[in-house]
């Protein structure tokens, strides 16, 4: 199996109170769902760190309780965490893409979904 | 969402109430609990990689890999390359080391998927790979220990096999420590509209279609139907159908069934993006039909011809319901 390490290497620490800009390009219905997605992405292979699946045990495993997701969407949103770098994934010729998270970059995950939580407490104050 | 003694539980797609399927469900709680090997029994399309799924996650290696593998689409020279890795210098291109599947899967449950499919040869290494836990990586010098559940698959009558002396009997047994039958569609028929209906949420909230209903006399044509392609048909003719729908209510002659497939694919009433929609999915569809066929189902070929990223190819494949084992020539 041959890994793929995503290409793009300017990772701004600082995004990340600034998902809107960020997902400039992703077709969304509604942001916030896009936040949702990410945020529960990221906590699952955050609780989870050796955790390791295909797109639909992700779109029925990883995602649970959050708002239902389209494939284009949800397939955006991951090829998106890919591209930070925040996941890998596999490119195995005879099995399925699998997705799940760089460990060199669980700091930054971290980092991430501390402020999203603390951004979400300063509203719900 | 099935539900067992009461208790609803989360078992991502499965959905039904008959109780042929709920007696497939309530095994899949016994099963998680256990590490023993296990056989999914069942039609094409019935949904066996969902019940592979919701035992994995419902058991103890819930937190580690679950690896999908369809060895259909494996080639019998790959299997041990692709299943066991390689070490630097295996072989002429071995240029560096190489995990295999089974490392990806480590703690894990590793799916064989179309188990049937493998050869006398790759079979043999998958039954010494169960008894003993070991394996070793192409041209490597040291055995690896494989912490990883297997549950395997299939759709065909593995004690015929054994009879005809194509599948081993021992690793029939082996992997048959504990099996699930899961029962098609026709047996089921309590739960065609249940998924039916399923289905047409998923698919209108994709094509942002807002609330979407089946006429009554849409519901019985499904109702009526036979399924021999179990959960899946029913999927993809629910899939054409919301596409061929030109308004919130889905009609019988929205309905494309395998025997009445001829219906006119544009409607009447339909609106010009509605239309637009069908003809480009129909398009695609036999677009990747054709070019996966014309690849004998190479994605990496198939992507490449195409134009594609190979991801974004693949997305397409997903969407179309297209899987690339229906086309590998041996298929």
């Amino acid at each position: 199996m041959r890994l793929i390490f995503p290409t793009i290497k300017s990772v701004n620490t600082r995004w990340c109170l600034k998902i809107p800009q960020y997902t400039i390009g992703i077709r969304v219905a509604c942001p916030y769902r896009l936040e949702m997605i990410i945020q529960q992405i990221l906590s699952y292979v955050n609780e989870h760190p050796d955790a390791k699946d295909a797109f639909e045990g992700i779109q029925k495993y990883w995602l649970v309780g959050c708002p239902s997701s389209n494939s284009e969407e949800l397939q955006n949103i991951l090829d998106l965490l890919v591209s930070r770098e925040w996941l890998l994934i596999s490119d195995g010729g005879f099995s399925p893409t699998l997705y799940w998270l760089n460990k060199d970059m669980t700091g930054e995950v971290q980092l991430f979904l501390d402020r999203l939580a603390g951004r979400d407490r300063e509203a719900n104050a | 969402m099935a539900s067992t003694n009461n208790m609803k539980i989360h078992y991502g797609s499965l959905i039904g109430e008959s109780p042929s399927f709920l007696r497939a469900v309530n095994n899949i709680t016994i099963f998680s609990s256990s590490d023993a090997t296990l056989l999914l029994l069942g039609e094409t399309g019935t949904g066996k990689e969902l019940f592979a799924r919701a035992i994995h996650y419902h058991g103890l290696r819930n937190p580690k890999p679950f690896v999908p593998i369809n060895c259909a689409a494996l080639p019998d020279h790959l299997v041990e390359n692709e299943l066991f890795g390689h070490a630097r210098g295996a072989f002429t291109d071995a240029h560096s080391e190489q995990r295999g599947l089974l490392a990806e899967a480590q703690g894990g449950t590793l799916f064989l998927d179309e188990v049937n499919s493998l050869s006398l040869s790759a079979q043999a290494k998958l039954l010494r790979l169960l008894q003993d836990k070991e394996y070793r990586p192409l041209g490597g010098s040291m055995a690896r220990s494989a912490d990883v559940r297997v549950i395997a698959a299939t759709n065909s009558d593995l004690l015929k096999q054994v009879q005809a002396r194509s599948f081993r009997q021992d690793l029939y047994y082996r992997l048959r420590t504990l099996h699930v039958h899961i029962p098609p569609l026709r047996q089921r028929s309590e739960d065609i509209l249940l998924l039916a209906n399923h289905f047409l949420n998923e698919y209108s909230l994709q094509y942002n279609r807002g609330r979407t209903f089946f006429s009554t006399t849409a519901l019985e044509k499904l109702q009526g139907h036979d399924w021999p392609g179990n959960v899946r048909e029913l999927q993809g003719v629910v899939h054409q159908a919301i596409l061929m729908c030109g308004s919130t209510v889905v009609s019988d002659q929205d309905i494309a069934l395998a025997s009445n497939d001829t219906a006119p694919l544009i409607l009447s009433g339909a609106t010009l993006r509605t239309r637009k929609a069908c003809a480009i999915a129909q398009f695609e569809r036999t677009y990747l039909t054709e070019l996966l066929s014309a690849n004998e189902g190479n994605i990496s070929n198939a992507a490449r011809q195409a134009g594609k990223e190979r991801r974004s190819f693949q997305r397409l494949l997903r969407k179309y319901g297209l899987s690339r084992a229906s086309f590998l020539k041996s298929a």
